[in-house]
């Protein structure tokens, strides 16, 4: 398997902060990579680092296999990057600043760009500083699809966009994932989405990688199990470390395994619930696996 | 180099309109300075409104600079991470390139051009005109890279202001503390005598401005290392300074040549007390009410044995007394006494000139005044403990010797016109008055630093005029040398002191009511006007030695018709 993005103990530091923590994160080529994680976790400060726009504090960064600090025009002619909080030159008008992109990028598609802009619903005409917020992340988005980039990098990229655009923009994403083998390192709050979108996913907590895993690989672990006791008792002591956020509603003790296989996990139940009557697992969302790891974190933390 | 054209026009249009004001401006001015006083001479109300369009013009040039270059500069901002152009395929190198073809090609370029061409339809010679080259340059590169910097460093407008604010005033706050020291020290005469020394730490300041500037610019580009680049912009301040106020080097210094060869018979030449005239002692002028009370000893001093035609003035002096108790006063001749030798030295030798015009009388002669040198200088007490002593006075006097030379003759009339190398001289008007006439001429010439035969000096900033027009009628061989209007010239001359190309109106009087020579209808009829120009012959050092010295001689007030320019001081 070859990476298109790749990181070795990276760190950034920003004074006393630190921002991330010894990353080391690989993202398969043709993937579409959801990056997770609570707010301030470093998200973005990794995506920065890896774009080159801030100069790792510690380890490296590399992209297309080439370090962080030397990307150049060859490899950002391949990337397209949309960040919530990107400045776009304003002055121009939607028409101008497509005008203005598309001769740095030798792979730009006059045709798709002209579809992309009737899907978003864009006005040529429509000038950049009287767009709304979420108008000018579809402009970034247009500009960084129509020539058709072999890395999409989206930070946060679904604010501000309605629940239409944003639907048919998950959808092309897969369909161009799918036939020109894009990758794609999504970063969002927004995990139903994501979860539509992605097939691998990283959960970053206080800068920090708790977890880099392929989707159906993480779902295949993690069951949210519920086991019904006779007597009513409390939730056990010693109960293996794999067994997260463990509570107790009436003769219900609820947890999440995290390493679930089948006889394994009713082994382990057998042996801390003697008088266990009923033992159900069921198959987990990313979203509730994601709130079961990040309530974890904060209880460890 | 095709995505830096790309870039550059994107920035055109973007600032298009602004680039029209701009330009509007450049070529304004020097349509101003080219035609606008010329157009106005002999007006001289008109020369006044031009002049303060002309100061208020290259103020609007510097707001329009201070505009341009920050939007230009943070349409693709070097600090911050959300700027657009981080995450394109933008090479570093060909951002860095556009913006210095923009800023090369539409910033200073045109002031450039619109200077030169406005110097060359001014008749300039084009010598003249490429040593003006380098001048404009760093001036121009000087302002636009210091912006420049200030906008790389900051991401927004607002920024950049509240920066360039805070920037000046530290700045403003170190010089100003540095003038406080040396006022406090006493050096403010001293550093009015090097002003060709000031000129000189200018453009070396410049120079290195310029220089580190275009460094942390081109790091600022390649790297966006901001912290390393701000060291940088914080050096060429800190640089700017220290050149400004400690450069050592005064290298647009006129270079003084001794008296060479035969010109003069240099062991017949010497400098003596008129014996004719006083010593005048009086309180010495101090910028601090708290400084020890001094008193200035004044005296005639005449040079003899010069060469028929030539004459001296002098330049420096510096003396020393010897009292019979071994007491011994020294006094260097540096400060004000120079200053006050550079306001007299405006006046014209009648032997020089006379020699000039052929050993025609010069009617007006006896109206010509004399300069009371400052001999020494010492505190108060002194004065008056040593003052009835006797003692010996010994002085190396300093000379510029110079002659005088009939280099034109105009006609009495408006147009008349001399023209030498970039000099142009016109008369605009011929006044007749009860006792005389004047007359006014435009003149236009340039100043320029890096032009040893045009740089401006401090003694023309002190109203010494390079020629002097004398009313000449050939067939009675009379001759009348001008009083002239000095302030009405040197204040223009002081409003147009950032100027290259410089309008000065000079107003001649020449008045007598003499019975036997008067200026009237028939006198003028047959006159004309001489251009005398002092040529420097070179320079000359003399000793000058008094025995029985006394510095407070009794004296009686000097002889109204001999009355110096200065006031002389008053006997104590």
């Amino acid at each position: 398997m070859s990476y298109v993005i790749e990181t070795h103990g990276l760190c950034q530091r920003f004074g006393k902060t630190e921002a991330v923590k010894d990353l080391t994160l690989q993202v398969p080529q043709g993937s579409v990579f959801a990056f997770l994680g609570p707010n301030g976790a470093g998200k973005t400060t990794t995506i920065k680092t890896f774009m080159n726009i801030l100069e790792p504090s510690e380890g490296s960064a590399t992209v297309f296999g080439v370090d962080s600090r030397q990307l150049g025009p060859g490899q950002f002619s391949k990337i397209g990057y949309v960040s919530e909080n990107q400045e776009l030159p304003e002055w121009m008008r939607v028409g101008q600043f497509l005008e203005f992109c598309k001769p740095m990028y030798p792979s730009w598609d006059d045709g798709f760009c002209g579809k992309l802009l009737k899907q978003f619903n864009l006005s040529a005409d429509q000038k950049i500083k009287s767009m709304s917020r979420g108008m000018k992340v579809k402009a970034a988005l247009l500009s960084s699809l129509a020539f058709r980039p072999q890395l999409l990098v989206l930070d946060e990229p679904f604010s501000g966009l309605d629940p239409l655009v944003r639907d048919e923009f998950i959808r092309g994403v897969l369909e161009l994932t799918e036939q020109e083998n894009w990758t794609v390192f999504v970063s969002s709050h927004d995990i139903d989405e994501v979860e539509r979108l992605a097939d691998w996913v990283g959960i970053l907590n206080q800068g920090r990688l708790e977890l880099a895993e392929a989707i159906p690989s993480l779902q295949a672990r993690f069951r949210q199990m519920e086991v019904v006791v006779k007597d009513g008792a409390d939730v056990p002591k010693g109960l293996p470390e794999s067994w997260l956020t463990p509570e107790k509603a009436a003769h219900t003790i609820r947890f999440v395994e995290s390493r679930y296989l089948e006889n394994e996990t009713e082994t382990k139940i057998a042996v801390h619930f003697s008088d266990c009557a009923e033992v159900t697992a069921q198959p987990m969302s990313l979203r509730e696996i994601f709130l079961t790891l990040a309530r974890t974190y904060r209880l460890s933390a | 180099m095709n995505l830096a054209i790309h870039l550059f026009k994107k920035d055109f249009r973007h600032l298009r309109v602004l680039l029209v004001l701009w330009l509007f401006l450049v070529v304004l001015q020097s349509v101003l300075i080219g035609t606008g006083l010329a157009a106005a001479a002999g007006d001289v109300v008109l020369q006044i409104i031009f002049s303060m369009i002309g100061m208020l013009i290259p103020l609007l040039q510097y707001i329009a600079l201070v505009v341009i270059i920050p939007l230009l500069v943070q349409d693709e901002p070097l600090v911050g991470t959300t700027a657009f152009w981080f995450t394109r395929p933008m090479a570093r190198q060909d951002l860095l390139a556009s913006k210095g073809l923009f800023i090369g090609a539409l910033l200073v370029l045109p002031p450039l051009l619109a200077e030169l061409i406005m110097l060359i339809c001014n008749g300039v010679t084009p010598r003249h005109v490429l040593l003006a080259v380098p001048e404009v340059l760093l001036t121009q590169l000087c302002t636009v890279l210091t912006i420049w910097v200030l906008a790389s460093l900051t991401r927004t407008f607002a920024r950049f202001a509240v920066v360039g604010i805070i920037v000046v005033i530290a700045m403003w706050l170190v010089m100003a503390g540095l003038a406080i020291a040396q006022l406090l020290q006493g050096d403010v005469f001293k550093k009015l005598n090097e002003f060709s020394l000031t000129e000189s730490r200018g453009v070396v300041a410049s120079a290195v401005v310029i220089v580190l500037c275009s460094i942390a610019i081109v790091h600022q580009y390649l790297t966006r290392k901001t912290a390393r680049t701000i060291a940088m912009a914080c050096l060429a301040a800190a640089a700017t300074v220290a050149i400004t106020s400690a450069w050592p080097v005064d290298f647009l210094k006129t270079a003084k040549r001794p008296v060479q060869g035969d010109i003069l018979k240099g062991e017949t030449v010497s400098v003596a007390m008129d014996s004719s005239d006083k010593l005048y002692s009086s309180d010495a002028f101090s910028f601090r009410s708290s400084a020890t009370p001094k008193k200035d000893l004044r005296g005639n001093l005449t040079v003899s044995g010069l060469t028929s035609g030539l004459a001296a003035s002098i330049a420096s002096i510096r003396s020393k007394i010897v009292y019979p108790d071994g007491k011994t006063f020294i006094w260097d001749g540096d400060g004000n006494a120079n200053l006050t030798r550079m306001a007299n030295n405006n006046q014209w030798d009648s032997e020089a000139i006379r020699h000039a015009l052929g050993g025609i009388s010069i009617v007006n002669e006896k109206e010509q005044s004399h300069s009371y040198e400052t001999l020494f200088e010492l505190d108060s007490d002194l004065f008056y403990k040593y003052g009835e002593m006797k003692g010996v006075y010994t002085a190396d006097v300093a000379l510029d010797v110079y002659k005088c030379e009939r280099v034109a003759t105009l006609r009495l009339q408006k147009k008349a016109r001399f023209d030498s190398g970039s000099e142009h001289v016109v008369v605009t008007d011929v006044l007749r008055e009860p006792h005389g006439c004047s007359v006014i001429l435009s003149s236009k010439n340039v100043k320029l630093l890096f032009a040893a035969d045009a740089r401006p000096e401090m003694a023309n900033m002190m109203g010494k005029q390079k020629a002097l027009y004398v009313l000449r009628n050939q067939k009675l061989g009379q001759a009348f040398v001008p009083k002239q209007d000095l302030n009405a010239g040197a204040s223009m001359w002081m409003l147009q002191m950032n100027e290259r190309l410089v309008n000065m109106p000079i107003r001649s009087r020449y008045e007598s009511d003499y019975k036997d020579s008067p200026i009237d209808e028939a006198w003028l009829a047959d006159a004309d006007l001489v251009r005398i120009e002092a040529v420097e012959v070179g320079t000359l050092s003399k000793s000058l030695r008094i025995e029985d010295f006394v510095m407070n001689v009794k004296k009686e007030k000097p002889n109204e018709k001999r009355k110096p320019s200065i006031k002389p001081p008053a006997s104590s």
